[in-house]
């Protein structure tokens, strides 16, 4: 008799582990190509290029984990899942991945993506792209998403200073890079304005209802969004509902912070029979962005108020509010130009210490600076990163440079401030300076390349010289 | 010689640091007829005190030592002014120009003087505030240091985005650069402007930029002394507007560079540009706002001591018995209330005397008024000498200086002033015409609050509606839309001459669209036709009479005869019919008499059955109350008449 009711108990301890009881969910979308990058990216997912020998994955899916994560679903193209399966697997991390393959040929947006997922997904949630790179806690976003109870709080950091004295790899390009334009409250730091500088051509309108309600707002034209969002789970949705967005970033998140500033339609109470039909047909952002019964409690009881001019009630009655969660001082970038990818590099090139990396980390993870298999017979190795069975000749001379694994560099060669990728080989008397190597390719004898790309499987003949280019064959881009 | 030049440093330096402040005794730009008829803006009682009396106290407290008062009009009171003022702490200067119209005018004319030496604070003759001007004049020097092109800083206050409509009014729109308060662009925002265009390159060039809406400009700026000669050189600068305006838009040409500064949270500004803005400052002085500018602590006004509610009073004024002082109020010394007298939110100036049970409501009265017995003054100015006698009635008027009333007369919303030996009245809502906005502050107080704030919200919607999916306007009642969708079909089909099987079909998904009950249906078609006339006529340009009518609506019974066939075929259609002939008699005077006709001839076209009109008929008595049923009756009685005879003679002929 006395068994049944220590049962019951233990049934309802295992459905509640069952249910998902977390306050967030975590979503990693790693399907993209680097189509700002698609001389680095041919042949492999954006994904798995390496930054300081790990794949680009790592730092989101570390950051995820070190602010206490345990799941976290990886969105990723089809034919790459069993790619990035697999590297992630050595990377040896904790955290455990549900690795949800999109259907290959269709160019989903990250929208789309979300929206193929929205089954797993159940409470609010975290989505982070794969190519941010940074040392953020995660967690003080999500302190700030709760403060106030958001819509969506998104993570804004400082645009990435470019030291004056740095080179891309490859051709001077003229692509400037995007300006996001942030408009942020000064009173409350909610998120008012978010544009991207190219939507417009001389003018930017403001309403005046916007100007009417944030009296005093900034907007910023030297940071930028870092794909980092916290999403309540009705914008999920209300996302899958209306299914015309598909991107966060581009259409979405502008969407929901123009959003803030209209009103919930007025429930007409005399025409009952006859509007309910029509409600449930509109599109209206309003059937998802509904408060529930006991926030509205605590916000009629709570004396607590956001803005304190005028007499409207705490957010101005919004059920949707955007934050903007924003960081300085720490590192922090998205590498999905070869810039970036070039500078994320460096940057960790230079010393081998580097503060953020530890802070990411925590020292759990030491990457050896020579891996164990290697055979490295040099002795000028300076400030270098150099993976699995790579073998470097003696009388060479490596200086900050990222050797990934299977690379053969022979004698009489030099190489400094490089990303060497894996399966390449070097041979002799070569001179390379500031160049991103592809996996597979080749550079024979006596070659001098300085600043440049080299594609995948190219081959630089030999006593060649190049400086900023792109080296790869042709028909290899035009597959892209 | 070393002497000499000793004394000349040593002047030079002093005079270096003596801190100037230019008055400007009259503003030309403010609205506040007919004070300018009356005193130079700047001396302008505000309960009971002169602005300039304020604005000296803060000067003094900001420890400026030169004062210029440029006086354009009204000359002999300032100069009488400033004899009996001669303090210690402050020189002050008169620069008279008579005949100056703006506010460029005297700048140039001061250029030309040259009076100014160094950095300056240029006031407005209708300023209030009690900030610290020293240290926001540091804070312009230091600004100055660092860009030497720096021509003037804007003091704003920050009033955040507040439902005041006259501080919505004079609020402007600031964008600046975020890192050192640059001015980039300045604008005082038209009530119907929905839309703000704003120059992408601004936000390209700069980190950030600080967009504030809820600034109100105090009509006080720090000037360094490139300020005058700008307006020397460029003769269209007429009001500071046109100053900021042109020197923005001319920003590499000129040299020259616009910042602004935020006013802290505790200082107070306002300035006077309207008789709404003098209500609101007068009250806010009165609740102590503007601290420590407030009646009993100021000290060129003694003795006065502040009583709960806001209300103030001086050592000398007399209180009758039963006098009351509700709210908001100040009396002024020397002055005597009688007995049974009410004031609330009203200032009675120095050496008023006001009758037994007198009523006093958000009024200003200035000095030297006499007010008899038994007189209700409502939302009014009255200036000074004026007298009142017994049971005058005012609401929301001025009285000029020395304006005599006689008794038991009684004015509402005019200006009573005297020209030429005789009391003219003017009514101010005629006054407004040329202005286009409101005159006193009272007139706003009662009907346009609740609306100005209603007009944002609407707008705001309509703003929303923009971005793709519609907010809520309010949904237009579903049958209503279907009524009038009937009767644009029916006009159509009956102008194009179309069938009437298809006009059916048209009805029919219009009443799927609107989601109309098919007992709707019927009464909204009779309804329809019966109204098309009116329409059809209209439509024509003939006009509308009864025999038009009638012979129209002839002709479109016969012609839509099957559409009515096929709604009004069961006994509840029937009733719907007969209601809404009921319905539509009441608000068409022409079918009335038509009525009969009508429902004969449906009657014969075994549209309606004999039954369902007398129940109807029988029905229709029942509210005998209503008179227009009455009148329907009256006029159906006949055929009513004949139907029951008619009956009679039916069954006869059954039975046989």
């Amino acid at each position: 008799m006395s068994i049944q009711p220590i049962l019951k108990k233990r049934l309802r301890r295992i459905l509640v582990n069952m249910v998902h009881c977390t306050e967030f969910q975590a979503v990693v979308l790693a399907g993209g190509k680097g189509s700002r990058m698609t001389e680095l990216t041919a042949g492999r997912p954006k994904c798995l290029l390496p930054i300081g020998n790990m794949p680009m994955i790592f730092y989101p899916l570390r950051l995820l984990e070190r602010s206490g994560f345990h799941e976290a679903i990886v969105v990723v193209s089809e034919s790459a899942k069993y790619d990035v399966a697999a590297a992630v697997d050595k990377l040896d991390l904790e955290i455990k991945l549900d690795f949800v393959g999109i259907p290959g040929g269709e160019d989903l947006g990250t929208a789309d993506s979300i929206r193929l997922i929205n089954e797993k997904i159940h409470v609010d949630f975290v989505v982070i792209s794969c190519d941010l790179i940074t040392e953020i806690d995660i967690a003080d976003i999500l302190n700030s998403y709760r403060k106030h109870n958001a819509s969506i709080t998104a993570l804004i950091v400082p645009a990435p200073k470019v030291p004056d004295d740095f080179v891309t790899p490859g051709p001077k390009s003229k692509q400037k890079p995007e300006t996001d334009l942030i408009g942020i409250d000064n009173e409350t730091g909610r998120l008012v304005f978010l544009a991207s500088a190219s939507d417009f051509e001389e003018t930017i309108n403001l309403s005046r209802k916007l100007l009417k309600k944030h009296t005093s707002f900034t907007i910023h034209s030297k940071w930028m969004d870092a794909h980092l969002y916290v999403i309540n789970k009705w914008v999920l949705d209300f996302l899958v509902f209306n299914k015309s967005f598909s991107t966060l970033k581009g259409e979405l998140l502008p969407y929901i912070v123009a959003k803030q500033l209209s009103r919930p339609p007025r429930q007409s109470a005399d025409d009952k029979n006859t509007s309910i039909v029509r409600l449930d047909t509109k599109e209206d952002i309003y059937r998802f962005a509904v408060e529930k019964p006991l926030d509205t409690l605590i916000r009629k009881m709570s004396a607590f108020n956001d803005h304190n001019t005028d007499l409207e009630e705490a957010y101005h009655g919004d059920v949707i509010r955007c934050y903007a969660h924003i960081v300085t001082g720490k590192f922090g970038l998205r590498t999905n130009t070869i810039q970036m990818y070039a500078l994320a590099n460096s940057d960790l090139s230079r010393s081998t210490n580097s503060e953020w990396w530890n802070t990411l980390t925590e020292g759990k993870i030491s990457v050896p600076e020579i891996s164990a298999s290697a055979t490295v017979k040099s002795t000028q190795v300076e400030n270098c990163r150099i993976d699995e069975n790579a073998f470097i000749d003696e009388k060479t001379s490596v200086k900050q440079n990222h050797i990934g694994p299977n690379v053969v560099i022979e004698p009489k060669t030099r190489i400094s401030q490089s990303v060497i990728m894996g399966n390449v080989t070097i041979k002799q008397r070569c001179v390379i300076t500031n160049c991103i190597l592809c996996n597979g390719c080749v550079i024979q004898e006596g070659s001098e390349i300085k600043d440049c790309l080299v594609g995948a499987q190219h081959i630089v003949v030999a006593d060649s010289r190049h400086c900023r280019e792109v080296l790869t064959d042709v028909d290899r881009l035009m597959e892209i | 010689m070393s002497k000499i030049t000793k004394k000349d440093v040593n002047s030079k330096l002093g005079k270096k640091d003596v801190l100037q402040a230019v008055v400007l005794a009259d503003d030309f730009t403010t609205n506040l007829t007919p004070v300018q008829n009356v005193y130079p803006s700047i001396l302008m009682p505000v309960v009971n005190v002169p602005l300039l009396d304020y604005l000296i106290e803060t000067l003094v407290q900001s420890r400026i030592q030169e004062l210029y008062l440029y006086c354009s009009s009204h000359i002999e009171s300032l100069k009488k002014y400033v004899q009996s003022k001669n303090s210690d702490d402050i020189s002050i200067n008169l620069i008279i120009s008579d005949g100056c119209r703006s506010l460029g005018d005297a700048l140039r004319d001061i250029d030309t003087k040259g009076a100014i030496r160094g950095d300056f604070i240029l006031i407005r003759g209708d300023a209030f505030t009690n900030a610290n001007l020293k240290n926001l004049l540091e804070l312009h020097r230091v600004r100055i240091e660092k860009d030497k092109g720096a021509a003037m800083t804007l003091l704003l206050r920050d009033v955040g985005s507040t439902n005041i409509p006259s501080l919505i009014e004079e609020s402007s729109l600031v964008v600046a650069d975020g890192s050192n308060n640059k001015v980039l662009f300045y604008k005082k925002l038209a009530k119907d402007e929905k839309k703000v265009k704003l120059e992408l390159e601004w936000f390209l060039d700069h980190d950030k930029i600080e967009i504030n809406t809820g600034l109100l400009d105090t009509h006080i700026y720090l000037c360094s002394p490139a300020v005058p000669p700008l307006f020397s050189d460029n003769f269209d600068f007429q009001t500071m507007e046109d100053f900021i305006r042109g020197v923005l838009m001319n920003e590499e040409i000129l040299d020259s560079r616009i910042y602004w500064q935020r006013l802290d949270s505790e200082e107070y500004a306002l300035p006077v540009t309207s008789w709404r803005a003098y209500h609101m400052l007068s009250r806010e002085i009165l609740q102590r706002h503007s601290y420590p500018l407030t009646p009993d602590t100021l000290s060129f006004v003694r003795n006065f001591t502040y009583l709960s509610r806001s209300t103030y009073r001086h050592r000398n004024a007399v209180l009758a018995r039963g006098c009351v002082i509700q709210r908001d109020s100040i009396v002024g010394p020397n002055s005597m209330l009688g007995k049974d007298t009410f004031i609330t939110r009203s200032t009675i100036g120095n050496n008023c005397i006001v009758g037994a049970n007198v009523q006093i409501e958000n009024s200003y009265i200035l000095s030297n008024v006499f007010i008899t017995d038994n007189c209700m003054i409502k939302n009014s100015i009255i200036f000074s000498n004026c007298q009142l006698d017994k049971k005058v009635n005012l609401d929301a008027c001025i009285l000029s200086p020395s304006v005599h009333l006689k008794s038991n007369s009684s004015y509402v919303d005019s200006v009573l002033e005297y020209e030429s030996g005789k009391l003219n009245v003017t009514k101010i809502s005629e006054l407004n015409l040329d202005t286009d906005k409101e005159l006193l502050y009272f007139t706003c107080k009662e009907s346009k609050d609740g609306k100005d704030c209603d007009g944002y919200s609407t707008d705001s919607e309509d703003s929303s509606s923009e971005d793709d999916s519609a907010p809520a306007s309010p949904l237009p009642d579903d049958t209503n839309m279907f009524l009038s969708e009937v009767i644009d079909s029916l006009l159509r089909g009956y102008q194009d001459g179309l069938n009437c099987e298809n006009l059916i079909l048209e009805i029919n998904s219009s009443r799927y669209a609107y989601n109309v009950s098919i007992r709707e249906v019927s009464y909204n078609v009779i309804k329809a036709i019966l109204s098309l006339p009116l329409h059809y006529l209209s439509d024509q340009k003939s006009p509308i009479n009864q025999a038009n009518y009638q012979s129209t609506l002839k002709k479109m019974i016969s012609y839509f005869f099957t559409i009515i066939q096929n709604y009004i075929k069961t006994e509840d259609a029937q009733d719907d019919c007969l209601k809404a002939m009921e319905e539509a008699a009441t608000t068409i005077q022409e079918l009335l008499s038509f009525m009969q006709r009508l429902l004969h001839l449906f009657y014969e076209r075994d549209i309606l059955s004999e039954e369902k009109i007398l129940e109807w008929y029988e029905l229709n008595g029942d509210n005998e109350n209503e008179v227009q049923s009455l009148e329907i009756k009256k006029a159906v009685g006949p055929f009513i008449k004949w139907l029951k005879e008619a009956e009679e003679d039916s069954s006869d002929n059954e039975e046989d």
